[in-house]
């Protein structure tokens, strides 16, 4: 009657490890998978920061404002202008 | 059979599958990838520095660029294939289905494939095409300091390495530190929290600060293309500085490259001219040799020289570059009419001895030190190798060669208290928030403060009352000298050929920037006052208004 109450007892602690194995397991199994989705998530995002940071940096260039006024026709007009007698200015 | 005994049985097949597997794995396929299926090391790239001009611009950063490549036997459709990459890419069809060997697991298409080229590829779900990630230098401004700045090209091992200017010389600092991180993966290359997991963080490379003026160097490469059709010379460079700390302001020579397709490019464009090519300087080395006998007090600021007509230096005859001779001149008009016959009495007060030294002091023969991948150090003859003739051409620029940067450096001493300052381009190193700065660094004392007060002043004069008038910006005391040197060929010199600069400075009392302008070669006019002087002018009127200086006259 002992021994059974004994087996009965220790096939129970057996099933609550095995089943608090298993709940183990399918955590890491998740976690991987958490690691493996924002490892993705983290290229990406750098990935498109450095395109936004490509795309700012090109659209802030004297290459593109120099070809944007040469589209526009600004360059040829609005060369220097120095004022060399600015007596009327002065009174 | 008992239930136990068919238990016992399904166990021993069970265990000896196990050992017949573990057996397949660890005897007759061992050390075939079986622990680096599992365990794998990946090796963490770093960020190459960014370079920035002195406001904190961008001149070069790095973009992610794609390798495209196929494997072959995954393709279904090759036609498509070839189809898709040729509408995305812009490849020869022919050339395309060349590359795509059936034998072959993978073949490598195209690199430099940029984002939406390669968004545009996947769009069409075409299956057998790969993309491998790879970060490329990207440029905002072109071409605008390609020789300046060089470039990143590949080394025997297909590592990434910089080569020429700033690239070159900083390549460490710029390369960083590779990281490297180890774990176990399962067979779908997800990570399993089990076993060993090592990482060590990559340290990305420095970020560059330099000394250059983006504006500047836009301004300044603008005026030379302007100035190159216009004289149809085969070489032009422009150099700006501040004298006071030989900080360079901007640094351009053409013809040049594109960096981001620099293999496209002949590696004659590659060396940057203004630190490496030698060229007799003529008339713009006259200041030097004035200031050199004015501080051995071998003559004085008002003394007058006898002019009359050539000169005789043991059998040659030096003449005046119009062969126009007036009766008599002072230091200063010796200057101003760029006399040969006044500077080589001006050398014989000096003495060869002196002229010798200042040569050396002035630091020509040696490299100025610039941090820039490629200078040259010139050429100064061993004193032995001197003779009569030598020390006479050489008070008027003629016979021995020197770099550009060189000649800059050593007249900004002249105008600057006699300080003789090393170049440099690069003006802070910034590594993981930690700055750096780079600051002036004095080579040695050539003049004295008063003797580079005289000659800032008969600079002046020279511009002010030269042999001709230039279209300079009213009110500025602006100090500068012309330079017209012809070109050795075959051991003499050709009329026709030769090379034409102009160094100036403004403001003459306080000096802000100094900037050298030569072109070689110029067809159109041959000389300096025509060609190089007229252009520094236009640049120097620029930067008096960039800088928001007022006229003082």
């Amino acid at each position: 009657m002992k021994n059974k109450k004994w087996t009965t007892y220790l096939a129970g602690v057996m099933i609550g490890l095995m089943l608090f194995n298993i709940h183990i397991f399918l955590m890491s199994t998740r976690l991987s998978d958490q690691i493996a989705f924002f490892d993705k998530e983290t290229k990406q995002i750098k990935n498109s920061n450095v395109e936004l940071e490509t795309k700012l940096y090109g659209a802030s260039s004297l290459e593109k404002a120099a070809s944007a006024a040469a589209q526009l026709n600004f360059t040829k007009k609005a060369g220097l202008y120095q004022l060399d007698d600015i007596g009327v200015a002065m009174k | 059979m008992s239930k136990i005994r068919l238990i016992f049985l399904g166990f021993c097949l069970c265990f000896a599958f196990i050992i017949v597997k573990l057996f397949v794995i660890q005897v007759l396929h061992q050390g075939i990838g079986i622990y680096n299926d599992y365990n794998q090391s990946q090796r963490i790239d770093p960020e190459r520095g960014k370079i920035f001009d002195r406001n904190g611009q961008p001149l070069v950063t790095n973009q992610a660029t794609y390798l495209v490549y196929v494997e072959p036997k995954k393709t279904k459709d090759k036609h498509r294939v070839i189809e898709v990459l040729h509408d995305a890419l812009q490849l020869d069809e022919a050339s395309i289905e060349a590359r795509i060997d059936d034998t072959k697991d993978w073949v490598s298409i195209r690199s430099g494939v940029t984002t939406d080229q390669k968004k545009m590829i996947q769009a069409k779900k075409v299956e057998g095409i790969g993309f491998e990630e790879r970060a490329t230098r990207y440029y905002p401004e072109a071409s605008l300091a390609a020789q300046l700045i060089g470039f990143v090209g590949k080394d025997r091992r297909g590592e990434d390495v910089g080569y020429f200017g700033i690239e070159g010389f900083y390549e460490k600092d710029l390369t960083g530190l590779p990281g490297r991180v180890s774990m176990v993966r399962d067979p779908a290359g997800h990570p399993v929290l089990v076993g060993n997991y090592e990482k060590f963080d990559s340290n990305n490379g420095s970020n560059l600060t330099l000394t250059i003026d983006r504006s500047i160097q836009e301004m300044a490469k603008r005026k030379l293309v302007t100035g190159m059709e216009q004289f149809q010379a085969a070489h032009g460079c422009v150099l700006i500085a501040n004298p006071q700390t030989m900080e360079m302001l901007a640094m351009t020579c053409l013809p040049d490259y594109d960096p981001a397709k620099y293999y496209e490019f002949d590696e004659t464009f590659f060396s940057n001219q203004a630190i490496s090519s030698l060229f007799e300087p003529g008339s713009i080395f006259k200041p030097l040799i004035v200031a050199a006998a004015l501080e051995e007090k071998k003559i004085k600021p008002d003394e007058e020289f006898k002019e009359g007509g050539p000169i005789k230096v043991g059998e040659y005859e030096i003449r005046t570059w119009n062969n126009k001779y007036s009766d008599k001149l002072s230091v200063t008009q010796v200057l101003e009419h760029s006399s040969n016959v006044g500077m080589v009495k001006i050398g014989q007060k000096l003495g060869n001895e002196n002229i010798y030294k200042y040569i050396q002091k002035y630091g020509f023969g040696e490299d100025t030190g610039i941090d820039l991948q490629g200078e040259s150090t010139g050429y100064s003859r061993p004193k032995d190798q001197w003779h009569t003739i030598d020390y006479a051409t050489a008070t008027f620029g003629q016979g021995l060669v020197v770099t550009p940067i060189q000649i800059l450096r050593a007249f900004a001493s002249v105008i600057n208290g006699g300080k003789l300052l090393q170049p440099y381009v690069v003006k802070e190193i910034e590594s993981s928030g930690a700055k750096r700065e780079q600051s002036p660094h004095e080579v040695r004392q050539v003049l004295s403060e008063r003797t580079s007060r005289l000659l800032r002043e008969m600079l002046v004069s020279t511009v002010e009352h030269g042999e001709y008038r230039y279209a300079k910006p009213e009110g500025y005391a602006i100090g500068g000298k012309t330079g017209t040197a012809q070109i050795a060929v075959q051991g003499s010199y050709d009329p026709s050929k030769t090379i034409a600069s102009f160094i100036g400075f403004a403001p003459a009392d306080n000096p802000q920037f100094i900037a050298l302008v030569m072109f070689k070669e110029p067809k159109t006019a041959i000389y300096g006052s025509e060609t190089a002087a007229p252009l520094f002018f236009e640049i120097a009127k620029e930067l008096l208004y960039y800088y928001n200086i007022p006229p003082t006259q």
